[in-house]
């Protein structure tokens, strides 16, 4: 029996088909959590199927909790940090000869409270969906997530939605 | 009239220090912002490719398999 999001997710799809739209994976995004933070493990519980539905045309992988245990043993500097949302770029921009995995990581787990949890995560989904298509998500990143620059200054003095998130 | 002399020139340093003490101040402040965005949205680089690896190559070999919203009961 289809889910009521699986309903609206075809209805919106044949619409989109018919645009000519097809699917077109453009980042691997991961959800690891060890469950230390039960706050925002709930918070990221409660909103894997808004972003399983918003990033339709992306892979997303859950690790459960073993899984990602097990990983970070081999990442100790990440422990305390997770619930980490790896966003990882198909279709990277290299910048220098070393060619690594480009993307950005979302540590939800070095944030104290639900609001600062939620209004991350709001950010993470508008920036992710609004620069689907963009070449270079790593400057993106840091013009607009990270707020470098002079803009990112005075955007930072100025009182945006952000500051909700690291006052 | 060394009095007045006297007094602008310490209205000055003081207006000068206290410019001075609040532009210090901002930066501290933007600094610290903007170190912890950083710190909450970080961008991959060469350092952190290990894990990135490690996890594409997890999807590679079928360990983790793509999310699939459970059906409603």
């Amino acid at each position: 029996m289809k889910t009521k999001s699986a309903q609206a997710m075809e209805l919106i799809k044949s619409t989109a088909a018919a645009t000519g739209k097809t699917k077109n994976p453009r980042f691997h995004i991961f959800v690891i959590d060890t469950g230390w933070n039960a706050m925002a493990s709930k918070v990221v519980q409660e909103h894997l199927n808004m972003i399983s539905d918003l990033y339709l045309d992306d892979e997303l992988f859950v690790l459960d909790q073993p899984t990602s245990i097990a990983l970070l043993r081999y990442y100790p500097l990440q422990v305390g940090r997770d619930p980490i949302i790896a966003v990882h770029d198909l279709r990277p921009r290299h910048r220098t000869r070393i060619k690594h995995t480009h993307g950005f990581r979302l540590h939800l787990g070095i944030l104290d409270t639900e609001d600062q949890i939620l209004a991350a995560l709001r950010m993470f989904a508008r920036f992710l969906i609004t620069n689907r298509n963009a070449g270079d998500i790593d400057r993106l990143v840091r013009e607009n997530l990270q707020r470098e620059g002079l803009a990112g200054a005075i955007q930072i003095i100025a009182g945006r939605e952000h500051n909700k998130i690291i006052d | 009239m060394v009095f007045d002399r006297w007094f602008g020139s310490f209205t000055e340093v003081i207006a000068a220090v206290g410019t001075a003490a609040v532009l210090i101040y901002l930066g501290y402040a933007i600094n610290r912002r903007r170190k912890k965005l950083q710190d909450l949205f970080y961008v991959l680089g060469p350092d952190s490719t290990l894990m990135a690896e490690h996890l594409e190559e997890l999807v590679q070999r079928g360990v983790i398999r793509p999310y699939r919203e459970p059906a409603a009961v």
